[in-house]
């Protein structure tokens, strides 16, 4: 399991095969998921910081010959995205890399390729895993899915569902209703538009019917109009990654500084050789960090 | 989704460097059959730990047991390849050691394995279950530096190539029992992993060794 040696894969020494039964590799970084749902961007330093800031307030009246009323603005939290390195590396001999028949056994680069971009899906669905652990949380103290997220003048706001519902039109319009008065770094309700929709595959005939009909998807209904496909334009996105529920899901906003993904190095190959030993080691490696700001960005329902 | 299993114990790095571990290409005697506790009817394979027998070949470690602290359950290395094994009467480099194979007294076609002596190394090894006490990053945390053994759970046990299996287990501290690791932290991609279940890799050292400078009363092996 440590290196690859031309006993590793020894059947493969002879020309005797007709095929090698292995994992798909090639163009990894387009088939990765976590483009389709974070906002992908890059960083140019070890960490980058985001500040927030509210106010201030809603204006008042201004009675007449007395001054204007005075507003002001008040910091909130900073936000911190760390770089991490990640990476792979394979050994192999001198002799199986002379030996093997098969470019499909060893194909260390390719391995390492997949190998990591596979571990970018499951680190970028890990915020949708951890979406209400407190134990993982952002800037204000509170997990991505929060009741009780924290405004910088007081008070909370939340972006998840009061009742966990599982996808259909009624749950899209409440969580609409909730979306549309969402509040402001300042408390005041702005509202925020749903985009897209992230679940477990699991769910994707339901929010196929429920994003896709023209006309009401619930029995009994189906001659009043769907208003989630007519008056909304939400894009699905399943996540095959996101394994450990069948049940929740998330919505997408359009509000600013939402999930975000930050290349500090984008995936790096790299080859040497242990001369003494003849052997040759194929490397991978990238940096990373990932996370949220604005959790104005998400709508959780934790069913 | 569960974890993924990687199986044995995988080499991670040497405590003084080196980008690639040592190798020490020794034999397996004639006819061997590994039989210890757990993997009765198994085959070698590359990841299963080794010691050396004071015949000089190499055989399958015991895992660690209660009140027994025999020399058969200090490691000398983990396989990392066959380079030579009798197969339909010829020999060639092979993924595994079948089980019996007799050579006789040809040393021609001796079975020679290729083991890295754990000796200064670190490797990753996998969780065998679950447990409530051991299920978030504090609690791993909490037993770094801490002893913990290892028992084998053998996989294909009647289909071709059955696997020693290795597997760490989640027991720690201070025993009756032979603990012959110590946890040095959690392996590759433990961070993705969900630590409520099986297949968490450690990252262990093993302080059960053959290559012990100190006199180890009683059988040498």
């Amino acid at each position: 399991m440590s290196e690859t040696f031309t006993s590793t894969a020894a059947l493969a020494l002879k020309d005797t095969l007709e095929d090698i039964d292995t994992d798909e590799h090639g163009s990894e970084g387009s088939k990765a998921d976590v483009g389709k749902w974070m906002t992908v961007k890059n960083m140019t330093d070890n960490y980058i910081e985001y500040y927030e800031i509210a106010g201030g307030g809603m204006a008042g009246e201004k009675p007449e010959g007395e001054s204007i009323p005075v507003g002001t603005i008040v910091e909130g939290p900073l936000t911190r995205f760390n770089a991490r390195t990640y990476g792979q590396r394979m050994i192999v001999s001198e002799e199986a890399m002379e030996d093997m028949k098969y470019d499909k056994v060893i194909q260390a680069a390719k391995r390492n390729n997949r190998s990591l971009w596979k571990l970018v899906d499951f680190d970028s669905v890990l915020i949708l895993v951890r979406a209400t652990n407190t134990s993982y949380v952002g800037g204000d103290g509170q997990p991505l899915a929060s009741t009780a997220h924290v405004l910088p003048g007081g008070g909370t706001y939340s972006n998840m569902l009061a009742t966990a519902m599982s996808p259909s039109k009624a749950a899209l319009v409440i969580a609409n209703a909730q979306l549309m008065q969402m509040v402001g770094h300042d408390g005041l309700i702005d509202g925020v538009t749903p985009k897209k929709a992230v679940f477990p595959v699991q769910q994707w005939g339901i929010w196929r019917e429920v994003l896709g009909s023209s006309h009401d998807p619930t029995p009994g209904a189906f001659n009043a109009i769907n208003v989630i496909n007519r008056d909304l334009d939400i894009k699905p996105v399943p996540l095959k990654y996101w394994n450990t529920t069948t049940t929740n899901w998330g919505l997408i906003t359009d509000a600013e500084l939402g999930l975000m993904w930050f290349w500090r190095r984008k995936p790096k190959s790299n080859t040497w050789v242990t001369e003494d030993k003849t052997m040759m080691n194929y490397g991978i490696t990238a940096r990373w960090s990932r996370g949220w700001v604005n959790p104005r960005s998400f709508f959780f329902s934790n069913a | 989704m569960a974890n993924p299993h990687r199986y044995g114990f995988r080499f991670r790095k040497n405590r003084w460097g080196g980008d690639v571990p040592e190798i020490y290409t020794g034999f397996i005697a004639s006819g061997y059959t590994p039989n210890v506790t757990g993997a009765t009817t198994c085959n070698l394979n590359i990841g299963d730990p080794v010691r050396r027998l004071n015949s000089g070949a190499f055989a399958l470690t015991e895992p660690g047991e209660l009140d027994d602290d025999d020399a058969n359950e200090r490691t000398y290395g983990i396989v990392a390849g066959f380079p030579q094994v009798l197969i339909s009467g010829a020999v060639r480099p092979n993924a595994f050691y079948p089980t019996g194979t007799v050579y006789g007294t040809n040393l021609n076609a001796q079975t020679l394995v290729q083991v890295i002596p754990v000796e200064g190394c670190l490797w990753e090894i996998d969780t065998a279950t679950t447990s409530a006490s051991f299920d978030t990053l504090a609690e791993y945390q909490a037993i770094f530096g801490t002893v913990c053994s290892f028992s084998y759970t053998q996989i294909n046990s009647t289909t071709n190539n059955p696997k020693a299996n290795p597997m760490a287990v989640l027991s720690f501290a201070e025993s009756t029992e032979t603990r012959q690791l110590r946890v040095e932290g959690l392996g590759a991609g433990a961070g993705q992993y969900d630590l409520t279940l099986a297949n968490v890799p450690l990252l262990v050292s093993f302080n059960q060794v053959q290559a012990t400078p100190w006199r180890i009363t009683g059988n040498q092996e």
